[in-house]
């Protein structure tokens, strides 16, 4: 018939304190802590002599001999290895994660990158393609040609056209000269950073994974 | 513990001659198999297991500079068997009857100790038990067992050749031995004779003393 005692909860943890005090692993203070309670608590005492058991069985268990010897024939002798590949990926993946924080630093201090966020409104709008709107309406691109009375011997020549101070037609999206800066140019392109922190990290989780596995290979020749 | 000239026979093999290594297996091929055999409970396994420490022990020896000897090579051993258990884990082949060996020769399971004057099928049945009973734990548990109370190592030699953290091998081992303690005075009545009396013998129940109260038990369903 099993044996099962009624769950309880001791101010002792149970079995990892008593581990700990069958093999002298505590404190001074937790283990009087200790000793107090097993002097009041019979189903710690019964743990503890069990657990005293079982470790004394253990220690009596019989040595096992091996079937044959594993001494290695000339054969059978493996030439020697290289280098760890351990000891290298690490130095290598440290050396491309301050690359890739190199890259993040400088691409964030680009001028053109901060730029970036103040113009991007008006340079997004620029990206489409371009329409064409007609000037307000007080002024005629190209106003129909009238015929009016013309002045003797003029005629149909007498065209009228938009004098001079009526503006050209614009086009929208484009940046009129009084519109694009102090310098006059454009914004510089700056797509090349985010390309460069995307590979960078790409490699840098390539070269982590490799690394771990590598570790996980030789960590008990380290 | 290290044998003679240990030091020699170490620098002599690092520069290629493999009859010194091959003394170097002699020595330690017994503690190696031990372990091996204790941690995945098989015969052949754990020849497979002793063959391929020694063979990466000769290829990287020459990675070992300072230290004992001992603790790297069963430092080497325990992450072989913890790669074997984990294959065994994901593809599953035998049974569990194939885990307690058949011996393979007379005098495979030696006395410890010659004030223990075991019968050769009693030893045969206590180390057949004590196996039963290591299945049972995890891996971790089981090495922290092995390394502590079977093979007698130190916490802190204990937690290097596991390659683990002192706090993680004590909490592997305290619960080991809880499923331990379990598994055997659980199945008390299934205990062969021998191994009720081994235990029995070590149980010293301490009686209080009168007068002491018992500690309030809050007692859950």
């Amino acid at each position: 018939m099993k044996q099962r005692e009624p769950s309880r909860r001791c101010s002792i943890r149970v079995p990892g304190e008593l581990s700990r005090y069958l093999d002298h692993d505590l404190s001074p203070r937790r283990w009087r802590r200790v000793e107090r309670h097993l002097q009041s608590c019979s189903y710690c005492r019964k743990q503890l002599a069990q657990m005293r058991a079982v470790r004394s069985l253990l220690r009596r268990a019989p040595d096992v001999q091996p079937p044959r010897d594993f001494t290695l024939s000339a054969e059978a002798v493996p030439a020697r290895a290289g280098k760890l590949w351990y000891p290298r990926l690490r130095a290598a993946t440290t050396v491309l994660a301050v690359l890739v924080l190199a890259i993040f630093a400088l691409g964030l201090s680009q001028p053109a990158r901060i730029g970036l966020v103040t113009l991007a409104p008006r340079a997004v709008a620029a990206t489409p393609t371009p329409r064409v709107t007609s000037p307000p309406a007080s002024v005629a691109v190209a106003p129909a040609i009238t015929r009016r009375p013309a002045p003797t011997g003029v005629g149909i020549l007498a065209t009228p056209y938009p004098g001079p101070s009526t503006p050209p037609a614009r086009i929208e999206g484009t940046v009129s000269p009084a519109e694009a800066g102090p310098s006059g140019a454009p914004p510089a392109p700056f797509h090349l950073w985010p390309v460069l922190e995307v590979v960078g990290l790409s490699l840098l989780g390539v070269m982590v994974g490799l690394t771990w596995l590598a570790y996980r290979q030789e960590r008990h020749l380290l | 513990m290290s044998i003679p000239d240990e030091e020699a026979l170490i620098r002599a093999a690092k520069g290629g001659d493999h009859d010194a290594f091959n003394q170097l297996v002699l020595a330690y091929q017994d503690q190696v198999y031990a372990l091996a055999y204790r941690l995945l409970g098989n015969g052949e396994s754990a020849a497979d297991a002793t063959q391929e420490t020694f063979l990466s022990a000769f290829q990287y020896l020459h990675r070992f500079h300072k230290g004992s000897l001992r603790a790297w090579l069963l430092r080497i051993t325990t992450n072989q068997c913890y790669d074997m258990l984990r294959r065994r884990q994901s593809h599953p082949t035998a049974s569990l009857d194939a885990v307690f060996t058949q011996p393979e020769s007379p005098d495979v399971y030696r006395r410890r100790t010659t004030n223990n004057p075991e019968t050769y099928a009693e030893r045969r049945e206590l180390i057949t038990e004590i196996q039963r009973g290591l299945q049972t734990l995890s891996p971790g548990q089981r090495v922290a067992v092995v390394l502590c109370d079977v093979e007698g190592f130190s916490y802190r030699e204990a937690a290097k050749v596991a390659d683990i953290s002192l706090g993680t091998l004590k909490s592997r081992l305290s619960r080991g031995r809880g499923r331990l303690r379990e598994y055997f005075f659980d199945h008390w009545e299934l205990l062969p004779a021998s191994l009720r009396f081994i235990l029995r013998d070590s149980l010293d129940e301490q009686v209080p003393p009168a007068g002491q109260p018992e500690e309030q038990i809050d007692e859950t369903t």
